[in-house]
């Protein structure tokens, strides 16, 4: 399985420090395609070895430079400068420049993708967006490596070797998923409009919906009852109405007297209803039942049929105006006034001004004649007269009856009108118990009318049916962050075991011992049964730690290392020169001119390998380059003009 | 291309299989995990994540 595949390339200074204008190419001439497998970089102290490495990770890891002013140009006339790192990342050229402005002691990233942008320079550190948020500072860290890292990887009081594992298997972004679940769960109970978010919550709103449904059942019986109480008095009301019949069947003229006065009755009320409808109607219509109303409008048809149109006044109204000595604002008319009035008059009119003052007046011609309200209003007095009337006359045959009748009559009737009263009021019980009218739901509750009740029962079922699902939701986001913190977890536990097995290997290839092994990895690296390790060895296990790291995680990274072998003793140095190829794809080696004692040797087994010598020229104090393996070799710092030791 | 370790490949499923989450889970989880330390997400692919997540009949 191939990971991030990055390739270092060259790299270029332009104005930094004592670097005017120089190039380091870690490119086989004879393979265009690939680098070196090893470069070895030899740059006596002081001519910027510290610099470059420094700026290496800056410009891979896109993190600037804290102490832009120390990489200004000797030359204190030169305000700028930049330095470039060319490589593959995943088989894609890339140059990422650091631009410097000393001056202003600002700095900025710009990144080149020759294949894709034709070599234009876009401002940004511009990683490939699949490995951007993995190669940060801490990654670069790992494989751009000084013997700082080593000690910090095996003292207690620093945690480098747990980060290393956290980085280079991404555990890390396991806590960063974990916020982000979080931040998620978080939105999601906010814009909810159930505001319940626990378990508590929930059985709250659920046990509210138990009473409201209990609430619907109790109304819904109320309103059987009622009914049925209704349907019970109103067969008892229709009983008494039959007796009470019964006794104008006793008296036989009086039946037929009562039957003339019901029909006339009757007829009185149809009447009352047919007029009252037909006045109605006249009073929706203000000019038919008022006169005065009725003329005034009138009066405004005929005058606005008498009047010439609009557009005749206005013309009239602009010739005169243009004839006039002087405008009504009292400007004097001249000639070329006068023109622009008869010119633009014509402006102020138009054919629809005229078509809605033809609608006015067609609608006022077409007004209803007036009808005297008054006829109406005399005639349903009349008819409610006439009712009344009847009623007293229907009273007045009841007392031909006998005595008894009367009584028993009278008993009737009474009941009747309670009876009536009664299925009134419950009609009004049911009315308020069933409406779904606005005008009758005002002040009432889901205690009160089943309308509401169902309401607040279907909005409520829809508040839990959502807050059960952000519930639930929470719940599986619970779970997943403590999958996340499991395989957090095992992965170290596991990854741990696995690493020091294969660490210890090279280890035990590097120093040729099995006495010096790692035991535990917990925040550093413990080293069995020992209390410490020389220099040299920690270098040995750092090396082999890291390799172990990259290689398992299948990363296919360079190693660049400052000073590999100062700290070694020559049988280790030989061994580390021997062993640290096999375990990365691209070494670049900055060493110094006493490293090479025992280390060149081991390392010149390995063919693709170049040398460089950086120094500075004697004659103008530049910094130059030379590629050649006898130069190389024989170079001793005192040969060159070196600066003060950094 | 970024994929995981095949150490963390393992220690997914064996988690996964723990938490009795069925295959697709484990695979979904695997995706968004190689996406999410690339940083080409979005928050949408978590959520169906996590409705994926089967918390049993408790």
């Amino acid at each position: 399985m191939t990971n991030m595949d990055i390739k270092l390339l060259k790299i270029k200074y332009k104005n930094i420090r004592e670097f005017d204008d120089l190039e380091i190419s870690f490119m086989n001439d004879d393979d265009q395609e690939h680098p070196y497998h090893i470069s070895l970089i030899q740059m006596p102290n002081g001519t910027g070895k510290t610099t470059t490495i420094d700026l290496m990770r800056c410009a891979i890891s896109g993190q600037k430079p804290l102490k832009i002013k120390s990489f200004a140009s000797k030359d204190k006339s030169i305000d700028e400068g930049f330095f470039e790192i060319h490589g593959y990342i995943d088989n894609q050229y890339y140059v990422f420049r650091l631009n410097f402005d000393f001056l202003n002691e600002e700095c900025e990233f710009y990144t080149s993708r020759p294949n894709i942008t034709g070599g234009g320079m876009q401002k940004g550190h511009n990683l490939p967006v699949g490995i951007k948020h993995i190669v940060d500072a801490a990654f670069t860290d790992l494989f751009i490596f000084d013997g700082e890292l080593s000690k910090r990887l095996l003292k207690p009081e620093y945690s480098a070797a747990k980060d290393a594992i956290e980085v280079i298997y991404h555990l890390d972004k396991l806590s960063a998923l974990n916020n982000e679940i979080d931040s998620i769960v978080q939105d999601r109970q906010k814009n909810k409009m159930s505001g319940v978010t626990s378990d508590q919550g929930l059985t709250q709103q659920k046990t509210r919906l138990k009473n409201l449904k209990i609430t619907l059942e109790n109304l819904d019986q109320g309103k059987s009852e009622i009914e049925t109480h209704i349907k019970e008095q109103s067969d008892k009301l229709i009983g008494l109405e039959s007796q009470k019949n019964a006794y104008y069947e006793k008296y036989k003229d009086a039946k037929k007297m009562r039957d003339d006065i019901l029909a006339k009755k009757n007829e009185t009320l149809q009447s009352i209803i047919n007029n009252v409808d037909e006045t109605l109607d006249i009073i929706r219509m203000p000019t038919q039942y008022s006169l005065f109303f009725y003329n005034e409008l009138n009066d405004l048809g005929n005058n606005l049929v008498k009047l010439k149109l609009p557009k005749t006044i206005s013309t009239e109204f602009f010739n005169e105006l243009a004839d006039s000595e002087r405008c009504v604002c009292g400007e004097l008319i001249d000639e070329i006034r006068k023109q622009n009035i008869l010119k633009n008059a014509e402006a102020y009119l138009s054919d629809d001004d005229i078509a809605e003052m033809n609608s006015v007046k067609k609608s006022i011609k077409d007004i209803q004649n007036y009808i005297n309200l008054s006829t109406h209003m005399e005639k349903l007095s009349t008819d409610h007269r006439r009712s009344n009337e009847l009623r007293q006359e229907l009273n007045f045959l009841e007392i031909s009856f006998s005595d008894t009748d009367r009584k028993m009559y009278d008993t009737i009737k009474k009941e009747i009108t309670r009876i009536k009263y009664k299925i009134e009021n419950c009609s009004k019980t049911l009315l308020y118990l069933t409406t779904d009218d606005k005008i009758y739901l005002e002040g009432l509750t889901e205690k009160d009318n089943i309308y509401l009740c169902n309401q607040a029962i279907d909005e409520l079922t829809k508040r839990i049916d959502e807050a059960t699902n952000t519930v639930n939701f929470s719940t599986q986001a619970k779970m997943l962050r403590s999958i996340n913190d499991r395989i957090r977890n095992r992965a170290n536990s596991d990854i741990k075991k696995q690493i020091i097995i294969e660490s210890n290997q090279k280890i035990m290839q590097l120093l040729g011992t099995n006495e010096i092994l790692i035991g535990d990895i917990n925040n550093s690296l413990s080293i069995k049964d020992r209390d410490g390790v020389s220099q040299g060895q920690s270098l040995a296990i750092a090396y082999a730690y890291l390799a172990t790291l990259f290689d398992d995680s299948s990363h296919k990274i360079p190693f660049v290392i400052d000073s590999p072998a100062g700290a070694l003793d020559l049988e280790v140095r030989r061994e580390v020169s021997n062993i640290i190829p096999k375990l990365y794809d691209q070494l670049v080696i900055f060493i110094i001119s006493s490293e090479r004692e025992g280390f060149i040797d081991g390392i010149e087994a390995y063919g693709d390998l170049q040398y460089v010598t950086v120094y500075k020229d004697r004659k103008d104090g530049h910094v130059c380059t030379n590629f050649d393996k006898d130069f190389f070799m024989n170079f001793h710092s005192e040969d060159a003009n070196v600066i003060s030791a950094q | 291309m970024v994929k995981c370790s095949h150490i963390i490949d393992k220690v997914i499923s064996g988690v996964l299989n723990d938490f009795n989450q069925s295959s697709s889970v484990q695979h979904q989880y695997k995706k968004l995990f190689e996406n999410f330390i690339k940083n080409s997400y979005e928050n949408s692919d978590i959520t169906r994540l996590i409705e994926s997540i089967d918390v049993g009949d408790d």
